[in-house]
């Protein structure tokens, strides 16, 4: 597989968004590797973006992604919860954009697909 | 006389009242004009309208345009159009009476306020006492306050922006009734003449501004957003994705990763049980080796005289050991055969569903255009010049068969992912796709 590009995923859209169109992209054969806050400059205009990096995993994949607000809750207590419940972790605390406000969220993933 | 003086104002107010005085002889000089005569209603010379038409001059061509209409066309038609003259100047004196009551009205509220913030500034100026004075500036405030309450709430000065669209509407009506006035009765009678009258005299009131003016800002704001929303897409951003989407990319994912991920499982094992083989050869090898060693040895030792009893057994417990080794890499090799062999199965069972997959989508006339697609399209990165040619090596391996499992699995999906966009506009394609997969599961 060659290296696909990064996704860039509009700031106005919720948690739930931006976690379908980053399980749409790893549906081509890639596992998500970080989602982060950026900007865009396309026609004079400057857009916010969430912009959503990838790698090449063809097989085994952690195909259902669970991204979760870190809110004032400890990243590594969050991670040791989530393992609890059978997610493993992806990527976070980073900040993205969740209806155009910046938000802190740690990304976990399983194997079987969401229901 | 003490009470005489006391009922006098002091030199200071005297000269505050004069000046106050002096303003409201000054505002009341200006006249209104007069209107010319022939304005004035026929007969009627004291009546307030300012219309030139009398009610009784109207019922007589209304009548004679009864009287006409089956008869005399031309005829008919003239009259037709004098009534819509007639009903033009009334509205216009209308709309012209309610814009300068309007106009008067508002000029009359902000004089008052001018008014009387002037005159409290005035007399806070030449009051004596801090509590006349107090209470001065707090009415002051009010008045200050009262007209910016006015201002906001009357929209006083977004009247003029209301009247000019007014003054745009009533001139698109007019346009429109004008255009008429060569139309014969029969396409364009009277009655409706007078229903477009009612539509011009509309188009002068607030109500149809604001309604005209709200669906064009409206229209503009939606153009603007629009406009924004293709640059995103232009650009690559993407938006929500719809539930449909979302839906059958899981559906599809579904029916295409077990056969993936059978594949990759499967080669796998292959591979392990590859060099599982690749491992057992060379021991079968060193066994061999030994083997041949021992054999040499035992038959040396026997050859000696004496022979050398103690090297022909040592020579057959390496050659016992030699071929034990043989056996165990040999039931290795063979186990990791058996191994392979299975796994090749699986695999090729594997490839031939991706294989029989492409097919059908190459087969397909709404599909098969997506193949061609996947090295154009920027989201699988067609701006990269080394992933353009890589992926249009795999199209082209594909074309002539010679595609690897690789090849097969990322063109499929990039194409199911295609299929997946093209939902909102042909949601066939990414039910073909479905079909195709469960056909070949």
């Amino acid at each position: 597989m060659p290296n696909l590009p990064p996704i860039e995923i509009d700031s106005n859209l919720t948690l739930k968004e931006n976690e379908d169109l980053c399980e749409k992209r790893q549906n081509l054969g890639l596992q998500l590797k970080r989602i982060k806050f950026d900007t865009v400059t396309a026609e004079g205009n400057v857009f916010q973006v969430n912009r959503a990096e990838f790698v090449t995993k063809r097989s085994g994949r952690l195909k259902n992604l669970f991204f979760v607000e870190v809110g004032t809750k400890d990243p590594e207590t969050l991670k040791k919860e989530k393992k609890t419940d059978g997610w493993t972790y992806v990527c976070g605390p980073d900040k993205i954009f969740v209806k155009n406000s910046l938000t802190d969220v740690m990304v976990f993933g399983k194997s079987e697909a969401e229901a | 006389m003490q009470a005489e003086k006391r009922s006098l104002p002091r030199p200071p107010q005297r000269a505050a009242a004069l000046c106050l005085c002096v303003c409201f002889v000054g505002v009341g000089a200006a006249r209104a004009q007069k209107n010319p005569s022939i304005f004035k209603t026929e007969g009627r010379d004291n009546a307030a309208s300012m219309s030139a038409t009398s009610m009784e001059y109207i019922r007589s061509l209304e009548s004679q345009y009864r009287s006409l209409e089956a008869t005399d066309k031309e005829g008919a038609k003239r009259i037709r159009n004098k009534l819509i003259y007639i009903g033009v100047e009334q509205i216009d004196t209308y709309f012209n009476d309610y814009r300068r009551k309007s106009r008067k009205r508002n000029e009359l509220i902000q004089f008052l306020l001018d008014f009387l913030e002037i005159g409290a500034s005035t007399a806070i100026a030449i009051t004596n006492g801090e509590r006349a004075k107090e209470v001065i500036a707090e009415a002051l405030n009010g008045f200050k306050g009262g007209r910016s309450s006015l201002n906001k709430n009357f929209r006083l000065l977004e009247t003029q922006i209301l009247f000019n669209k007014m003054v745009a509407n009533r001139s698109d009506r007019l346009g429109q009734i004008y255009e008429q006035l060569n139309a014969e009765v029969d396409s364009y009678p009277w009655e409706r003449a007078r229903s477009e009258l009612k539509g011009y005299l509309y188009a002068g009131t607030i109500d149809d501004a604001l309604n005209s003016l709200s669906i064009e800002t409206g229209a503009i704001a939606g153009a603007a957003q629009r406009q924004l929303e293709g640059i995103k897409e232009r650009a690559g951003i993407l938006s929500a994705l719809p539930a449909q989407v979302v839906t059958e990319s899981r559906a599809n994912a579904a029916l295409i990763d077990p056969v993936v991920d059978a594949f990759a499982a499967a080669d796998d094992k292959f591979k392990e049980a590859d060099a599982v083989i690749a491992e057992a050869d060379k021991k079968i090898a060193e066994a061999d080796k030994k083997l041949a060693d021992a054999e040499k040895k035992i038959k040396e030792a026997k050859e000696k005289s004496p022979p050398d009893d103690a090297a022909v057994a040592q020579g057959t417990e390496e050659k016992a050991a030699a071929t034990a080794a043989k056996a165990a890499a040999t039931t290795e090799k063979t186990k990791a055969t058996e191994e392979k062999a299975a796994a090749t199965k699986t695999r090729d069972a594997g490839m031939a569903k991706l294989r029989a997959v492409y097919a059908a989508v190459a087969k397909d006339s709404g599909l098969s255009p997506l193949i061609d697609r996947v090295p154009q399209e920027r989201q699988f990165g067609a701006g990269d010049p080394a992933t353009k040619v890589e992926l249009e090596a795999s199209v082209r391996r594909l074309k002539a068969g010679t595609g690897t499992f690789e090849d097969h699995a990322d063109i499929l999906r990039m194409v199911n992912d295609l299929a997946l966009n093209e939902i909102p506009r042909n949601p066939a394609l990414s039910r073909r796709m479905q079909e195709i997969l469960k056909a070949n599961q």
